[in-house]
């Protein structure tokens, strides 16, 4: 499977020219012997030119595929994308519910939602999620005068 | 230099720096025992909470963490088979096995003793070197700092596993993300986009957290469920008594593997993980009974990737303080905490901060203490906590990351940024792109950029003093060797394949 180091290529090289035409629109200083564009340039130049090699090596056709077959649908298995969106949803939550709850509540529903014995894990879920947030209240906010989200 | 040393003990004598060092380590034992979790994450848990405490308090209490985490790591190899981190690998190949045939007590005092003697004889080598290489390092101009960061970059990306084009891509990613934000030298905004959080560009710690914690997270996701056999272990005072006596017995290894510890440990970019495999196959290339390796009956076979692997964290510390390069992405982190604390590594540190860098010292060299009697007396808790099933461990972490992430600037923009780092990282690694160099990047862009304006500037945008000074000269002859010569070396071994091939069909 080149094809995903294909794609990664192609998508660098663009990603690098929209950066260097909006490189082009650092405002520069008169007084400045050296540009403070040439950093910039040179960095994505180079990026740019490392893509185009990575590029190349996915149209030699000795080269082995790096990826074995059946990777990408590990890659993008379902244990990890729920472990992620319940992530996002906490992330999410934190601002409106505060620490405390939402913290509790993604260590509980997370542990249950990964665990292979539910009702056994329970208790301590529970536990746990009480448990880490507070002692994280009383670190951060007690001992060491932290906001908390 | 003694004066700064009593100074220094002074600062770090206090009883809750002494604490805090002793639940480092014990904290860090804990994490590094556990499959999946490393050092890098026990130190990336730890580095928000040091952000309340004084520099000397909270990078004490780091050194403990990577102490215990290095060193725990050896309990999973031997009673599971599993590294507990990436710098244990190779003792899984000899210590399982000694533990499979009854001699688990023999292999974890081994390991034990192993990591501590390797550890202390690095941290003399810390304190020898590292003041006279700092003392060395005050030479440098831009030119030779510039030329240092092309140095990591060729280093990371010779001595790193897999395609050195993807390395070297890695490091430019970090790169373009350094350029987010305010230009250091002159104050315009760039790659902002209109958002205002940007102006002053990403936080390093939590890239740092996010890029490492947030892959390995969701990779341990795989193992829930998995089973994991663990071999019982009782151990006694006396099996570390004969394990002390074997050691001795074979101080030749230990020592070797020590020195390789130590010189990999330097190189930017390799540390632990690649210095025990280097120590376990020099061991068995010396050994008078190389057959014998991977059965579990020799000692040298546990002693040689233990001894490197901590001896390694001495070696990554040089160039971390001397230099402010790191040598592997434990001491990244700890350059994390550094920064955090408004403190720059580097040859002025020993001039302007040597408090704090003689604290660092004594501050190792208590972690060792502690860690040596910790392993006499909490192993056992060690061995149940290794099979911690993930779904507890996970969320937890995950939520610990979040509110380190938050703490540091009290702001929801940088726990953001701690995800969209933590995606970038996951995508990247999937991909078969190595985590390290964007983050070298992301921290040495800065470094690069200012060093090469700085030289170009005092040169009138000549480059001619990069070939002309000799220990920028050095500096870059050296990368471009280390660029090549992976390549030389694979044609030579394919050569002496082929030679070898040809004279058995002959």
């Amino acid at each position: 499977m080149k094809t995903a180091n294909r794609i990664a290529a192609v998508l660098i090289i663009l990603i690098c020219l929209f950066l260097i035409g909006e490189a082009s629109k650092i405002e520069s200083l008169a007084y400045e012997l050296i540009s403070n564009r040439m950093f910039p340039y040179m960095t994505f130049g180079l990026v740019l030119a490392l893509a185009a090699g990575l590029l190349a090596t996915t149209f030699i056709p000795s080269l082995e595929s790096p990826f074995p077959s059946g990777y990408w649908a590990r890659v993008v298995g379902k244990r990890r994308l729920i472990t992620l969106g319940l992530f996002c949803v906490y992330l999410l939550l934190l601002p409106v519910l505060g620490f405390l709850p939402a913290s509790f509540g993604f260590i509980v529903v997370t542990t249950l939602v990964l665990s292979p014995q539910r009702r056994k894990d329970l208790p301590v879920a529970l536990a746990l999620g009480g448990g880490v947030v507070g002692v994280c209240y009383l670190v951060f906010v007690y001992w060491l005068q932290f906001y908390m989200p | 230099m003694w004066e700064q040393y009593v100074t220094s003990f002074g600062l770090i004598a206090t009883p809750q720096i002494i604490l805090s060092i002793a639940a480092g380590v014990l904290g860090g034992m804990f994490i590094g025992a556990m499959p999946g979790l490393t050092s890098t994450m026990a130190i990336a848990l730890l580095v928000p909470v040091t952000f309340g405490m004084d520099s000397v308090h909270g990078l004490a209490l780091l050194m403990g963490v990577y102490c215990g985490a290095i060193s725990g790591g050896f309990v999973a190899s031997c009673l599971l088979n599993i590294p507990g981190t990436p710098s244990s690998a190779a003792t899984c190949l000899d210590g399982y096995p000694m533990s499979k045939n009854g001699g688990a007590p023999r292999a974890l005092a081994l390991a034990a003793y192993s990591s501590v003697i390797g550890g202390c004889l690095s941290g003399l080598c810390l304190v020898i070197i590292a003041p006279t290489l700092a003392d060395f390092a005050l030479r440098f101009g831009p030119w030779e700092y510039f030329s240092l960061v092309i140095f990591t970059f060729s280093c990371v990306s010779s001595l790193s596993s897999g395609s050195m084009l993807k390395s070297f891509l890695a490091a430019g990613f970090g790169m373009m993300l350094a350029l987010v934000g305010t230009d250091p030298s002159n104050g315009v905004v760039r790659f902002a986009f209109g958002f205002e959080d940007l102006e002053s560009g990403f936080n390093v710690m939590p890239a740092l957290i996010g890029v490492f914690a947030i892959p390995q997270l969701l990779e341990d996701v795989d193992e829930i469920g998995v089973k994991a056999h663990i071999i019982e272990a009782d151990i006694k005072f006396s099996d570390f008594m004969s394990a002390l006596k074997e050691i001795w017995e074979r101080k030749v290894d230990l020592v070797r593997s020590t020195f390789i510890g130590i010189v990999i440990g330097i190189l930017p970019g390799v540390g632990p993980g690649l210095s025990n495999v280097v120590a376990y196959a020099q061991a068995r290339t010396a050994s008078k009974h190389p057959e014998k390796f991977g059965q579990g009956v020799l000692a040298e076979a546990v002693i040689a990737p233990e001894a490197a692997n901590n001896a390694s964290m001495g070696g990554a510390m040089i160039p971390l303080l001397t230099l402010g390069i790191p040598g592997d992405a434990s001491t990244l982190m700890m350059l994390g905490a550094f920064m955090l604390h408004n403190i720059q590594p580097g040859p002025l540190l020993f001039r302007d901060n040597g408090d704090i860098v003689y604290s660092i010292f004594i501050a190792y060299f208590i972690a060792f203490g502690f860690l040596l009697v910790f392993l006499h007396f909490c192993l056992k808790p060690l061995i149940k906590a290794i099979v911690t099933p993930a779904q507890f461990m996970i969320p937890v972490l995950l939520v610990l990351c979040t509110v380190g992430s938050y703490s540091l600037n009290n702001r929801m923009f940088d726990v953001y940024c701690f995800l969209g780092f933590g995606l970038f990282g996951y995508l990247l690694r999937q991909m078969k792109f190595p985590l390290l160099p964007v983050i070298l990047g992301l921290i040495l862009g800065h470094m690069a950029e200012q060093q090469l304006r700085l030289s170009l500037t005092l040169g009138s945008g000549s480059l001619l003093p990069f070939v002309t000074r000799p220990i920028s000269l050095v500096l870059l002859v050296v990368s471009v060797v280390s660029l090549i010569l992976p390549y030389v070396m694979e044609g030579r071994q394919k050569k002496r394949s082929a030679a070898a091939a040809a004279a058995d069909g002959n």
